[in-house]
This record gives C-alpha cells, structure tokens and sequence, in this order.
C-alpha cells in the first residue's frame, strides 16, 4: 500500500472517529481539517477533506450537506459500526481495539 | 494559513515518504499509552531505515505538547457545545439547525484558541454567510426568502448570546460579533 494510501486511510479512521466523539455526530470540514493537522500532523486543504469526506459518503460511512465552500458532515450507523468496530469498511484504517 | 503558525517544525519539513511515519507517531502521541521517548526512538529507526534524520528530542517534545494542547481543547469545545445545545440532537435538526449548531462550535473554537485576547470570528462569519447566501440562492418568494433570513439571524444570534454569556465575553465584543456575523446592527 502507497504511503498516500495509508494517510487516507488513516485519516478516513480519524474523520469518523472524531464525528461519533461529538455530541451531535456532526462536524464541519474545517474543523475536522484543523484536527487533522493539529492532533495527527495530516496537514491538507479542505479540498482535501471534502474529498474523503464525499468518499465516506459514498461508502455510506457518514452523510454530507453542502453549506458554501464549507462540508457539514454527520457520521450514519454505518460509521459508527466501523467505529466501534462491529464491521469493517474496506478502505478506512481498522480502530485498534479498546484497552 | 501560516500566520501566526510560525516557523515549521522539523517533523513539518520531512518529506512525503516519512507521512506514514510521522502520522504513525501522532497515533501514539494520541492514545497516550506509551513514553514520548519510547515513541521517539522507535519513529526514528523508522525514519533511518528510509535514510531520513532522526527528529530531536526538543522538536518531539514541541510537538507532543501542541498535541496534547489540541486534544485539550477539542474536550473542552465538546463539553461546551453539548452544556450549551442540549437541543440538537441528531434526530431534531433542520438545515438550520444544522448550521447554527456548527457555527456555535466554531465560535467556541475560536474563542478558546484566542485566550481571551481580541478575536477575529473567521470560521464561524465563513459559514454564516455561506448560509446566507444559500438562502438568498434558493428558488424562494423575495417574501419566504427575507423571512428565512431573519429566522436565521434571530436564531444565530441568540446562539451566539448564549456562547458569550457562557465564555464571558463583553457586551460590547458580543454585539461587535452579531454585526459582523450577521450584519445586525447594533440598537441605538
């Protein structure tokens, strides 16, 4: 697997992740792109974001609304279920398992 | 973008071959189960098996503690939100309430990432004139349309009371905020 891989998937792991950590399951691209640099040093541009994010959405791992030039994201069952790792999405990194 | 971010770190300056690495090491920082040494050591033979240099202790250190500050204030912005908007719950949202939602969290973010100083509300005034303009976009009556304006505006202005009350912000920086957010105008 291509380094550009592993950080997609990885990122795609963290995206979902920091969605069910919200009280609402949703978060903004913007602030998921800011999280992505700060915490995991996956420094990218929106454009960047929008583009896993319309890919989870594909996958059915999340949900996207379109506000502008800024994705509104919600994380769906699915997701979730990657999450917490009842199944597994071909594609995103598999959550290391609970301590 | 880099305003006020200054100088790159030296774990910023490797190159592209070192990204599964580094985001490796960022994982670890973030479970918090291990040393950053340990961690430290063990991203630099990786780093040296791809003839990369090693990072330094210093630098690591410099990064483990703008993570660890990150993480802190993702909690505190959560705990906020959720203290602040009991009422969107995932099921009771509108295109509405959906934006306001996200705009009380990007007003707390910002906020909290100003210490308190004098803060430019970049993010939060990006989306709400995003909304706006989605509305004014919309195949709507000029009737139905100046009326979802309004509902917006009044909505998003209580929310950004609530944020100010609960963060202590000034009454006058709240009302400088509303303007500049939603073009309210202040009340002579």
């Amino acid at each position: 697997m291509s380094a550009d891989q592993i950080i997609r998937e990885h990122a795609r792991l963290i995206i979902l992740r920091d969605l069910a950590e919200q009280p609402d399951g949703r978060w903004n691209s913007e602030a998921l792109r800011e999280d992505l640099e700060e915490r995991w040093a996956i420094t990218k541009t929106r454009e960047w974001v929008h583009d896993e994010l319309r890919w989870l959405a594909e996958m059915g791992a999340a949900t996207v609304n379109e506000i502008g030039s800024v994705l509104i994201a919600k994380l769906t069952q699915k997701g979730l279920d990657h999450v917490e790792r009842r199944r597994v999405i071909t594609g995103v990194k598999r959550p290391s398992p609970a301590e | 973008m880099a305003e006020g971010r200054g100088r790159l770190s030296s774990i910023d300056l490797l190159p592209e071959e070192a990204r599964d690495d580094i985001v490796w090491a960022m994982a670890q920082l973030n479970e918090r189960s291990r040393t950053q040494e340990e961690i430290r050591c063990e991203l630099n033979e990786m780093l040296e098996a791809k003839g990369l240099p090693g990072i330094s202790k210093s630098a690591f250190n410099r990064k483990a503690v703008r993570v660890a500050s990150a993480a802190r204030r993702l909690a505190e912005s959560r705990a906020l939100f959720e203290g602040l908007a009991p009422q969107f719950t995932p099921e009771r949202v509108d295109q509405t309430n959906l934006v306001i939602g996200e705009l009380i969290k990007v007003l707390i973010t910002e906020m909290l990432d100003s210490d308190g100083k004098d803060f430019s509300p970049k993010g939060a005034m990006e989306l709400s004139r995003a909304y706006l303009a989605t509305i004014q976009g919309q195949k709507l009556s000029t009737e139905r349309r100046s009326k979802a304006v309004e509902a917006f505006k009044e909505e998003a202005g209580k929310a950004v009371d609530k944020v100010a009350a609960k963060t202590g912000l000034s009454a006058e920086t709240r009302e400088r905020l509303k303007a500049e957010l939603l073009g309210i105008q202040r009340k002579p």
